[in-house]
């Protein structure tokens, strides 16, 4: 019983307000995402038939069966899809095209950019506050239910060079930062969240090391403005600069979990790449915030320090910090790697994870509008001092190695198979 | 900022606020997993079809 | 020296900031409470700091004084205390800012000077920017 007691939020009634908002927000932007795709598909449709209906027509008076069944199923999928719009051959739909192809203006772009508008433009009334800043782990369950695209060789060849290559970055950011940051006379405290805060997952890993390393105020507002304000960019600037420098949806995956500190940040550019660079960046970024314990123990090693009326031991710290909710994610990798009939795959229709591959992007949606409708450009302008020198050189850095990293590693190393 | 997160403080009871949090993701995410056992055809057409409305 | 002149009480505001908490709910966040804990520590030492280093110049200027504490946002509170307070004069400190720091700024005291009915003085730093 005081288990489930425990599990209440407490002032749960004041959540209510934001969580529905979130809700709301992501179901319109869903179905605007739905219908932008709708009209998109429709438009590829109309330009193609007329071109697969000749070589069709070629192919059948040239006896190549094969190559025939295959342009006619194409066929088909296209008259369908433009069945779906309503339209006829020759009609076109170019701003869609343009919106969702070109622009790239998908349901994690509306939820942020138009999160973003809403809270900085017309403020968001207080009621909504607490409840918009809870919206956010709803990215949780979606994480967990995304076990269902991975099986254990992913985990092995994705996520083993993945977190080999994270520690690389995280550990050696950490212990870059806080080295110059001591030589350069600056704080211990600041140094030290600056060293976990631009080494892994960003304001996260501030929240956890700040106690033990006895952070100030003043410095913090500065390092989590700078985090944030950097975080912000990267997820804006890095899907475009992928995109422009012809990078595979895995690389782009792999190098956003290297770049990109913030999480739901990460998840958001990776699922705005695409489905492959998202599968990837979830991957690496399930073996990433598996080391913010080590950070903190990292920071207390560092810093030779004692802990304040607190218990800073590596087991104790590794329990209290360790994020439990990720376990859920690798049991549902075992039982997908377990191929059980029952379960059955993401892939095989009318089995329970394929249904659940129907849900992950729902929750996703209320997620991306937490953030995006969390995002307050008055936050971002407290970066500043000591702290934004540190967290633009350590952004940029991790950036331009992050890239060349995966540029060494090619397209296929990171790649998430499932199973297929 | 006025909202207060610290009342959370006061409500310790056991569970920090971000194992609780980690224990309701897991939870939830059971839910959907025991749904989707349960009836995966419903669970594919409301998330796939019901929900989108445009 | 106003204050003295007219053997006046001086009350100094001091508001404990919560904005750091806010950041708790970071998808990740772990050890909240102890993240809470510090912050109130550090909002409470300031505080500490702030009352000591107020008491000691209006002692030396020999002026009946005390601060009062607020919790929360600070242009609400001081513009809430200032309003529903019995206060004849509302002193402010404004150090004047141009360009990027200018938009980087919240401008408290504008934002106050702008919301309440007190009278006011606004003090300036000798040396401008």
């Amino acid at each position: 019983m005081s288990i489930i007691r425990s599990l209440i939020v407490p002032g749960w009634t004041r959540i209510l307000p934001g969580v529905l908002l979130c809700v709301v927000f992501a179901f319109v932007v869903m179905n605007i995402d739905h219908m932008l795709h709708r009209y998109y598909k429709a438009d590829v449709a109309s330009t193609k038939i007329p071109d697969l209906k000749r070589r069709l027509a070629l192919a059948t008076a040239a006896g190549k069966t094969k190559a025939a069944v295959k342009l006619s199923k194409s066929l088909r999928k296209h008259q369908k899809a433009l069945k779906k719009a309503g339209g006829k051959v020759g009609q076109s739909w170019n701003w869609a095209t343009f919106l969702y192809q070109k622009a790239q203006f998908k349901y994690v772009a509306m939820l942020l950019i138009g999160g973003i508008l809403i809270r900085n433009i017309f403020g968001i009334p207080e009621i909504f506050k607490p409840g918009v800043a809870v919206g956010r782990p709803l990215i949780k369950p979606g994480i967990i239910i995304l076990g269902v695209h991975y099986i254990w060789s992913d985990v092995l060849r994705v996520g083993g060079t993945g977190i080999l290559l994270a520690a690389v970055f995280i550990f050696g950011t950490a212990t870059a930062v806080m080295w110059l940051c001591r030589r350069s006379g600056v704080p211990d405290g600041l140094g030290g969240i600056m060293g976990a805060g631009t080494g892994v997952c960003g304001v996260s890993a501030i929240i956890a090391t700040s106690p033990v390393v006895g952070a100030k105020p003043r410095d913090m507002a500065y390092a989590i403005g700078t985090i944030l304000l950097f975080g912000t960019a990267m997820l804006f600037v890095m899907p475009y600069l992928g995109q422009a420098l012809g990078i595979s949806q895995s690389q782009f995956g792999t190098w956003a979990a290297l770049a990109i500190l913030n999480t739901a940040q990460l998840i958001a550019a990776a699922e705005w790449y695409g489905d492959e660079a998202r599968n990837t960046a979830v991957l690496i970024n399930a073996a990433r915030i598996m080391l913010i314990p080590l950070i903190v123990v990292f920071a207390v090693w560092f810093y030779g320090l004692k802990g304040k009326g607190q218990d800073i031991g590596f087991w104790s710290t590794m329990a209290k910090k360790f994020p439990v909710f990720i376990l859920g994610f690798f049991v549902l990798i075992l039982l997908n790697s377990l191929h059980l009939d029952a379960l059955g795959g993401p892939k095989t229709a009318g089995t329970p994870f394929w249904a659940m591959n129907a849900v992950y992007k729902w929750f996703f949606a209320i997620g991306f509008a937490g953030i995006g409708l969390s995002i307050s450009i008055d936050d971002m302008k407290k970066a500043g001092g000591v702290a934004f020198l540190i967290g633009s050189g350590a952004a940029m850095t991790k950036m331009i190695l992050g890239l060349i990293a995966v540029l060494i590693i090619g397209r296929e190393l990171m790649r998430v198979t499932g199973g297929q | 900022m006025t909202t207060n997160p610290t009342s959370d403080k006061s409500a310790a009871s056991g569970l920090s606020p971000e194992k609780r949090e980690d224990i309701w993701a897991l939870l939830i995410a059971a839910g959907v997993l025991l749904v989707s056992i349960a009836a995966p055809d419903t669970v594919h057409n409301v998330f796939k079809n019901l929900l989108y409305l445009l | 020296m106003l204050a003295a002149q007219l053997d006046s009480e001086i009350v100094g505001l001091h508001v404990r900031d919560p904005y750091l908490k806010q950041f708790q709910t970071e998808i990740y966040a772990q050890g909240r409470l102890e993240y809470l804990d510090h912050v109130d520590q550090c909002l409470a030492s300031d505080a500490e700091e702030a009352t000591s280093a107020f008491g000691i110049l209006a002692t030396g200027a020999n002026v009946r004084w005390r601060v009062k504490t607020l919790d929360g946002e600070p242009i609400e509170q001081i513009t809430r205390e200032a309003e529903t307070g019995d206060y004849a004069l509302l002193i402010l400190g404004r150090r004047p800012r141009k360009g990027f720091a200018a938009w980087r700024s919240r401008d408290l005291p504008g934002k106050i000077l702008a919301a309440v009915s007190v009278p006011p003085i606004m003090l300036v730093p000798a040396d401008g920017i």
